[in-house]
């Protein structure tokens, strides 16, 4: 009975604010759909199990984490909103003759409801969503695996169980608040004078010290690697920093204007300048988070969307600028232990037989070999100190690299000209080079011109036209190509780089790092779709590794010998010992469709989260001034303001609010350029003007998707006004 | 010479949905004289309110004219009302109206500024008003800082930094205690005896006995005056006293 009158007026409260509650409950249902289909995301196993589905689960609950940690920022916000604009509804109650535990009955009740409603709406949203975004997901790995409807009930439990407790925990935090204050407070606390705003100078040096470092970091980073580590460190600092100075930063300037008489007594200025500096004061946290979240849309946007419209360009490039359809590299190694400790040997087969098998394994599949090409190379990190190049062992990932570190790619003038089409000579000891990245500058700057590498001497003679080739491990900005006379250069210059490492390890060849040619070879093929279509990398390198294996048992076979034949030291042992290495266009395609479709496909549905979080904060914000406004607006046409200046300065003073964050954001992404531009170097995608027209388009689609955010909430916030 | 002159001001206000219609002001008659110091009561609900937002152009009557100082107010196109309001006259509010985002300086200086002055000027002409007025020290503060008659002394500088050639006051004591209405009642005594036309709408008999005249309403219309002629407060306030019984207990005679 009297749960019934409490749960009556309860409901009638939410219903009579709903200009309130319905943004929190939309928050609510949002934010529990979003995350149910993360969390059922990352465990579905028939998502795991799709052709190219294997990151998604991995990816999703890096968006799980986000969103969880977005979610109670979000509804500590909208709670404390709520809570700011009820005080006075519950003080009168309080004044009416309801006791304290009466008013946080009906508290807890309008929270149940309201609770109850974004949960199970919430959970409905992600159930339904959830089909769509399957569909979604299959669309961009470009598997045509269409999956029925799936539920899964542990996802629900655990979904609502998180989200409860939230909502339990921002109660609590309501009814703390609720008991702390008398009565007279509760009424009086809307109509409170407006403190003048002071300059928080600490907040102000911390902000600009904070912005700067983390704006210098971004500036200046320099190798791609080094950028993981240092995006993160300056993410962290500009988020600070713009918090600082949406709070601190923002009214010191308007204060400074508004010493400045001449400026700040002037009809248009007087009265936005301090106005804007009251509504600065209420907002910067608001503001600033819309500009953090701007920023995220923008950089999870731009970078998803370019990775993964980019990714045809970047197989192409990788592939020779598309003169090769595979790249392959096979190598025989046979360690043993002898006196002298572990010894290692390579063996190679000959070009031509590898070729055979090659043609081979891509007529059983249905098309053939169009070009073969040797691409024998050495690939290394190599660092020079007094004209003598070495291997440089990286010994952790985020070490910054010393002076003089420089990655090269070394292969025979035979099989450059080969591969490029040129016909470069080279004198005996003469060298030719390229750079690998168009903004590498002369190689002269880290590599003397007359240098010993392996012990052979070696002259840099001429810049050679470049390959598109991509390092695998993109550690440093300046990366080479190196010409070197012939393959007997590029073998001796192995065997002297391994003699080095031997002796640097103390002859324990197990555990040294040994220094080898790659045997590679760029295939083309007539039809590569062909063999994309009946195949998967897999099967193909499989069959190719079969007879390669068999080739070498012939060979043994041939030799008429036993295993462990002591005549022949540099024959293959056991099958165990081949190795081969087997790389395609369609294989890649696979791998970076999955990587970078789940990665966009995440990059969509955050950006989606951030801007619902983005349109909250603004329509909160217009309510919260619409009220403050309304009186001022009054005033201001009192004291012989005409309707339309009223008007136009308020309507200024929005514009100025709401085209704020989105600068900061832009400027941002801005300052972002350059590290973003290193860190997908990183994910092997080195086309730039892709990035800045993606970065573009995020930009603009951002900003009027804002514009239509701040014009459906400007509508309340005028009518509130009126 | 006549500042203002109100001739058969009728305001007739209709419900939204047509139907029906109340008549708040009926037959107006009146003008004050330059220099004047006019109070006007009446009940709630006698159409002073009415009265004074169609003096002060913030609305518009059904029939009659407002002439001030030879211009007729509804001749003044709606563009340039506010310039002219601003221009001509002084406010003052029962609730001050002050902005809680402005210093006490810059709530004095705005409608100053609103008129275009030169950003020099501004001070030269603030001084000597806050001076006046005693609120020289308050200058720098902001009003949630100040007292209630503070305020309501801040309003009338705010008013009288323009020159206007009327001040229309609005119940100016209703919200002060009775120290700061004998203040406040003071400082319009003051500016009074400068040359200051000053209109108050009040139902305070208090207030009522500072001025030089005091006109009643009830029912739309203006049902007797008072002169103070050679009296004193005390005596006008009896006089005033007397009629306002007269008023309530109902003599339909004039």
């Amino acid at each position: 009975m009297r749960l019934g009158l409490f749960f009556r007026l309860a409901w009638s409260n939410i219903k009579k604010n709903h200009q309130l509650y319905i943004p929190h409950i939309l928050a609510g249902t949002g934010l529990t759909g979003v995350f149910y289909v993360m969390l059922t995301l990352a465990n579905d196993k028939r998502i795991e199990d799709i052709k190219g589905g294997y990151a998604i689960p991995a990816i999703m609950a890096i968006g799980c984490a986000v969103v969880a940690i977005l979610s109670v920022i979000l509804v500590f916000f909208t709670n404390s909103f709520l809570m700011k604009q009820r005080t006075r509804e519950y003080g009168m109650y309080n004044v009416l003759g309801m006791e304290k535990r009466h008013v946080g009955r009906i508290m807890f009740l309008e929270n149940l409801i309201s609770t109850t409603i974004s949960l199970v709406s919430g959970v409905l949203f992600g159930i339904l969503i959830y089909k769509l975004c399957c569909l979604f997901i299959c669309k961009m790995l470009h598997v045509d695996t269409i999956l029925g409807f799936y539920v899964d009930p542990g996802c629900i439990a655990k979904t609502v169980g998180g989200f409860a407790l939230m909502y339990f925990a921002a109660f609590l935090w309501n009814r703390f608040r609720l008991a702390r204050l008398r009565p007279v407070e509760l009424l009086a606390s809307a109509g409170a004078g407006e403190k003048e705003p002071k300059i928080k100078w600490i907040l102000l040096v911390i902000g600009l010290l904070t912005l700067g470092a983390g704006y210098y970091i971004a500036l200046t980073v320099e190798s791609p690697l080094k950028a993981i580590p240092d995006f993160f460190k300056a993410v962290i600092l500009v988020v600070i920093g713009t918090y600082a100075l949406f709070l601190a930063g923002s009214i010191a300037l308007l204060k400074l204007l508004r010493k400045n008489k001449g400026f700040y007594y002037r009809r248009k200025n007087m009265v936005a300048v301090s106005d804007l500096l009251y509504r600065m004061k209420q907002n910067a946290v608001g503001l600033a988070s819309i500009a953090i979240l701007a920023t995220g849309v923008i950089v999870m946007m731009s970078t998803t969307v370019c990775l993964y419209t980019g990714t045809e360009q970047t197989i192409k490039q990788y592939f020779l600028n598309g003169d090769a359809d595979i790249f392959l590299r096979t190598n025989c190694r046979h360690s043993e232990e002898t006196e002298n400790g572990w010894e290692t040997h390579n063996y190679q087969l000959p070009a031509e037989t590898i070729r055979e098998l090659t043609e081979k394994t891509v007529k059983d599949y249905g098309t053939e070999v169009v070009s073969f090409r040797p691409m024998r190379n050495l690939s290394d990190i190599f660092r020079f100190e007094n004209g003598k190049g070495s291997i440089y062992e990286v010994r952790s990932t985020f070490a910054t690299m010393p002076e003089g570190t420089v990655q090269l790619i070394i292969l025979p003038v035979e099989d450059y000209n080969g591969i490029s089409g040129q016909s470069v000579t080279l004198g005996d000891g003469e060298v030719g080079w390229f750079a690998l990245s168009a903004d590498s500058p002369e190689i002269t700057k880290t590599v003397p011109e007359q240098f010993r590498i392996g012990g052979q001497p070696l002259r840099i003679a001429k810049e050679v036209k470049a390959l598109s080739l991509t390092t695998n491990e993109t550690y440093t900005a300046d990366a080479y190509g190196l010409i070197v006379p012939s393959i007997d250069t590029l073998d001796a210059i192995v065997e002297g780089l391994d003699r080095e490492l031997q002796e640097a390890y103390d002859g324990d060849s197990r555990f040294y790092l040994y220094a080898s040619v790659y045997y590679t070879y760029c295939v083309q093929v007539a039809d590569a779709g062909k063999l994309a279509e009946v195949d998967t990398e897999m099967q193909m390198a499989s069959t190719f590794g079969t007879y390669l294996q068999e080739r070498v048992k012939e060979t043994e076979n041939d030799g008429g010998e036993p295993e462990n034949d002591e005549d022949d030291p540099e024959g293959p042992k056991s099958y165990t010992d081949v190795h081969w290495f087997w790389e395609s266009t369609w294989g890649m395609r696979n791998e970076l469709f999955a990587m970078y479709g789940s990665l966009f496909f995440l990059g969509i549905l955050l950006s989606l989260v951030f801007l619902f979080a983005t349109a909250l904060i603004i329509y909160y914000k217009q309510i919260s001034e619409g009220y403050d406004d309304r009186s001022r607006f009054q005033i201001l046409q009192k004291v012989g303001m005409t309707q339309k200046e009223t008007k136009g300065t308020i309507r200024r003073q929005i514009v100025i609010v709401f085209f704020l964050p989105l600068v900061t954001a832009v400027i941002h992404m801005l300052v972002a350029y350059p590290v973003i531009r290193k860190l997908l170097k990183l994910l092997m995608m080195p086309n730039d003007t892709l990035f800045v027209i993606c970065t573009g388009l995020t930009i603009v689609a951002f900003a009027l998707i804002y514009m239509v955010i701040y014009r459906m909430t400007a509508r309340t916030y005028y009518r509130i006004v009126r | 010479m006549s500042i203002l002159e109100v001739s058969n001001l009728q305001k007739v206000y209709t419900t939204r949905f047509g139907g029906n219609k109340v008549q708040a002001l009926s037959n107006v008659t009146f003008s004050v004289e330059k220099g004047e110091y006019v109070a006007i009561m009446g009940e709630s609900g006698s159409g002073k309110t009415t009265l004074l937002n169609i003096l002060a152009a913030l609305d518009r009557p059904t029939a009659g004219k407002v002439v001030l100082e030879g211009r007729e107010l509804s001749t003044i196109k709606e563009a340039d009302m506010a310039t002219f309001r601003r221009e001509n006259l002084g406010f003052v509010f029962q609730e001050f109206n002050l902005l809680d985002t402005f210093s006490i300086r810059d709530n004095i200086l705005l409608p100053l500024v609103l008129n275009g002055a030169k950003p020099a000027e501004l001070e030269g002409k603030l001084l000597p008003i806050a001076e006046r007025l005693g609120i020289s020290d308050l200058l720098a503060k902001y009003p949630y800082e100040v007292s209630g008659g503070q305020k309501q002394r801040t309003a009338v500088a705010r008013a009288l930094i323009t020159d206007p050639k009327l001040i229309l006051a609005d119940e100016p004591t209703g919200a002060l205690d009775s120290k700061s209405t004998d203040d406040l009642l003071r400082v319009f005594r003051d500016i009074n005896s400068q040359g200051q036309t000053i209109l108050m709408v009040t139902h305070s008999t208090k207030a009522a006995s500072h001025a030089s005249r005091v006109l009643f309403i009830r029912d739309g219309e203006v049902f007797h005056q008072i002169y103070r002629g050679e009296c004193t407060n005390e005596q006008l306030y009896q006089k005033i006293s007397d009629t306002l019984t007269l008023l309530t207990t109902g003599g339909e005679q004039r």
